[in-house]
């Protein structure tokens, strides 16, 4: 079996600063966008022989890309897809990316296909599929993985972790890095009626790769239930828990803004992003 | 095939006619195609403009009125200016200070409700195309009609030479020779000096060199990005529409496309829609090379 | 690596996982019955927005269809597609279209998209849409075969 070496905290030194995920639809603003230092690319929409021109310009210009898989299903019973993992290592070569990462989730189970990802059981058989998983994912890698946990509102019965120890748990099984998406810490700290600042606190914040932050909003056929929909604003709640992440860790984390539909003007996006790098206390770009 | 004998028709018998005017055409079409190229690139007199902010003009230079049109509504229907329904257009608020004079125009002509493809044909928007028209033939970067002419009078080489075999084909039908093959070449010669005769590219090749750069440059508006014009903005719609066509349009909002009625390009029909038709400077010559090989 | 516990106990354990996965996302996507020990109204609540998901994604394939029903998109969309496992973005669009059609409410501006999607793919409802050249190759090839 493969040695897995443990990396320490922040342990991919090439990620810094303000990102944002490349999408085709905005790759003109994310182009013109300053200071730009890394960003994100679903690793199932480009093809690693020929990247799109948008992503090969950022590397050209030094901005790291991450590929982001979100159909590998690392928590599903069924065998891992080869061409998935294959993809994945491949887009993480081309792109000369210093991690990849991928979600605590499944996507399928039983012949079906959900469409999105879905929650796990926080159990001792979900914990060993998924380390078993992982480990597999990482023997064709040759970056640290980063994996993160997803938001949902849908709890199993026979969870018997809390999200944080379940990560932990994942985390040092594997030596996996976390992608910790203070948007999805706040979606289920709300949607159940607890604190997320509390949430945040038991996460295992030393593994941190990089951090997500994105929009959402609560829909009106679901009063009472926060949606993280990445087509809104990203709420002031949100910026806040951002803001706490920081005073935890002590230092700006490498972030970066998901937005994935119902895009603003491009002003108002900027000053998102604005927003985002001085929450975190990284400067502002002037270049 | 056949030895000189004297009933050859001028003296020279068939084959090495055949060959001999074979070579003559072909040299005649190369030089033709040069003159061509030449006559459609008038030189360096002219300073290479910026058309970033004129998207009007990029669309115009780049697929003619209907083009125009087409990024002008798309800009104003981005800003909220105009509503379409079916390719009926009416306008519905006031065109703002940065409008130009062609969505000025178009805001006039559709007080009451207009058919998009009449647009080109009322006389304010027609005066403000022509404008256009005016101003890009200045810069150098369409060819002015005086030059399309001398272009197309390029044809008259290939024409003679079609002449010259003529006499050959009436002189062996006259003294009973085969004529089959000169028959086929002459037909070749003819069918490529008409196609020159009629046709002259509209852009010089500056025209088409700041099209192409402008293209590369700006790749982030092409079809194949499904350009968020929310996000860019109407001025960045207008332009996405003047560079690549009717069909940016079709893949970032087509549900727009549809309302504005914009043709959309599917592989066979080629008709109608303004781009195909004006695919640039080499297209006369490039088809009509098919013909030498 | 399992920690105490036999390997026969894991993978009976893993065994229960694979079941309880295929009963959620049966409950969530198929129509299929509520899984025991999960909150009915969260549940619903995924049901629909898994459904809004695949609608803005049907939206994609099929813009005019969507354009056309503007914001109740999503509900005419989950009136077909609810309870039926998603088959993707162009045949969810399609099969909803379909639908429409056939109860006479297909909007004018969709009645082209479809007949444009028909006219250039062979679809039978139940599996991957084809391209109607091939089709019209393969039986001009099997045919002469044949003959």
């Amino acid at each position: 079996m493969r040695r897995v070496t443990v990396p320490s905290a922040g342990a991919v030194p090439e990620l810094a600063g303000v990102g944002v995920g490349w999408r085709p639809e905005i790759s003109g603003w994310v182009a013109d966008r300053p200071g730009l230092r890394f960003g994100e690319v679903i690793a199932e929409s480009i093809a690693p022989a020929v990247p799109p021109r948008g992503v090969v310009e950022l590397r050209e210009r030094g901005v790291e890309v991450v590929p982001h898989g979100i159909r590998l299903s690392l928590g599903g019973t069924d065998p891992l897809d080869p061409g998935k993992v294959t993809h994945l290592a491949a887009c993480a070569a081309a792109l000369g990316s210093p991690v990849v990462s991928e979600h605590v989730a499944f996507c399928g189970a039983g012949g079906l296909t959900a469409g999105h990802l879905l929650p796990l059981p926080r159990t001792r058989a979900a914990l060993d599929v998924l380390a078993a998983n992982v480990r597999r994912l990482q023997a064709e890698l040759d970056v640290p993985v980063a994996l993160e946990p997803i938001a949902s509102f849908l709890d199993w019965p026979e969870d018997e972790f809390t999200e944080a120890d379940f990560l932990t748990e994942l985390l040092e099984r594997t030596g996996a890095l976390l992608l910790l998406d203070v948007a999805n810490v706040y979606a289920n700290a709300v949607n159940r009626g607890r604190d997320p600042r509390t949430a945040l606190d038991r996460m295992p914040l030393s593994r941190i790769a990089y951090v997500h932050i994105a929009g959402g909003a609560e829909h009106p056929d679901d009063p009472g239930i926060y949606h993280d929909t990445h087509a809104d604003p990203v709420p002031e709640p949100v910026f806040a828990l951002l803001g706490e992440l920081v005073d935890r860790i002590g230092g700006a984390p490498p972030v970066m803004l998901e937005r994935d539909g119902r895009y603003p003007p491009a002003e108002v996006l900027s000053a998102e992003l604005d927003r985002i790098a001085e929450t975190a206390g990284l400067a502002t770009p002037a270049r | 095939m056949a030895l000189a004998a004297a009933g050859d028709t001028w003296g020279i018998d068939g084959t090495t006619f055949l060959l001999g005017y074979g070579v003559l055409a072909v040299g005649v079409f190369i030089a033709s195609v040069r003159a061509r190229r030449a006559l459609a690139d008038p030189g360096q007199k002219h300073v290479v403009p910026d058309l970033t902010g004129r998207h009007n003009d990029v669309a115009y230079l780049n697929g003619g009125a209907d083009l125009a049109v087409c990024s002008a509504l798309a800009r104003m229907r981005v800003q909220g200016l105009v509503a379409a329904h079916k390719g009926t257009i009416t306008a519905t608020g006031r065109p703002g200070p940065d409008s130009d004079e062609l969505e000025r125009a178009i805001a006039f002509a559709t007080a009451s409700p207009t058919p998009r493809a009449r647009l080109t044909w009322l006389r304010p928007v027609r005066t403000a195309l022509d404008g256009i028209d005016r101003r890009l033939v200045a810069e150098g970067l369409l060819l002015s009609p005086e030059q399309r002419h001398r272009i197309r009078l390029v044809g008259l080489w290939m024409t003679a030479v079609a002449g010259f075999g003529l006499l050959r084909l009436l002189a062996g039908i006259a003294d009973a020779r085969p004529v089959g093959f000169l028959v086929v070449a002459l037909l070749i010669v003819a069918v490529v000096a008409a196609v020159q005769l009629l046709q002259a590219p509209r852009r010089t090749r500056t025209g088409d060199r700041v099209l192409a750069t402008m293209r590369e440059q700006l790749d982030r508006y092409a079809p194949h990005n499904r350009p968020d014009w929310a996000l860019y903005g109407a001025q960045a719609a207008a332009l996405g529409v003047g560079l690549f066509g009717a069909q940016a349009l079709w893949a970032s909002d087509p549900a727009m496309a549809d309302a504005l009625a914009l043709q959309r390009l599917s592989g066979s029909g080629s008709s109608g829609s303004g781009d195909s038709s004006w695919s640039g400077g080499d297209s006369g010559c490039g088809s009509s090379s098919g013909c030498g090989g | 690596m399992t920690g105490p516990r036999s390997d026969h106990d894991g993978r009976a354990d893993v065994e229960e996982l694979a079941i309880r996965q295929a009963e959620l996302v049966a409950a969530l996507v198929a129509g299929g019955a509520s899984p025991a020990g999960f909150d009915p109204a969260r549940l619903a609540a995924t049901r629909r927005a898994l459904l809004r998901k695949r609608a803005g994604e049907a939206a994609k394939a099929w813009p005019l269809l969507a354009a056309a029903h503007g914001a109740a998109w999503p509900a005419v969309f989950a009136e077909h597609c609810a309870g039926r496992p998603p088959a993707g973005p162009l045949r969810d669009g399609w099969d909803v279209a379909r639908a429409l059609r056939a109860g006479g409410r297909l909007p004018e501006a969709a009645v082209t998209e479809l007949a444009e999607r028909e006219a250039a793919l062979h679809y039978d409802g139940t599996s991957a849409p084809t391209p109607r050249r091939w089709r019209r190759l393969r039986r001009r090839f099997f045919g002469l075969r044949r003959a």
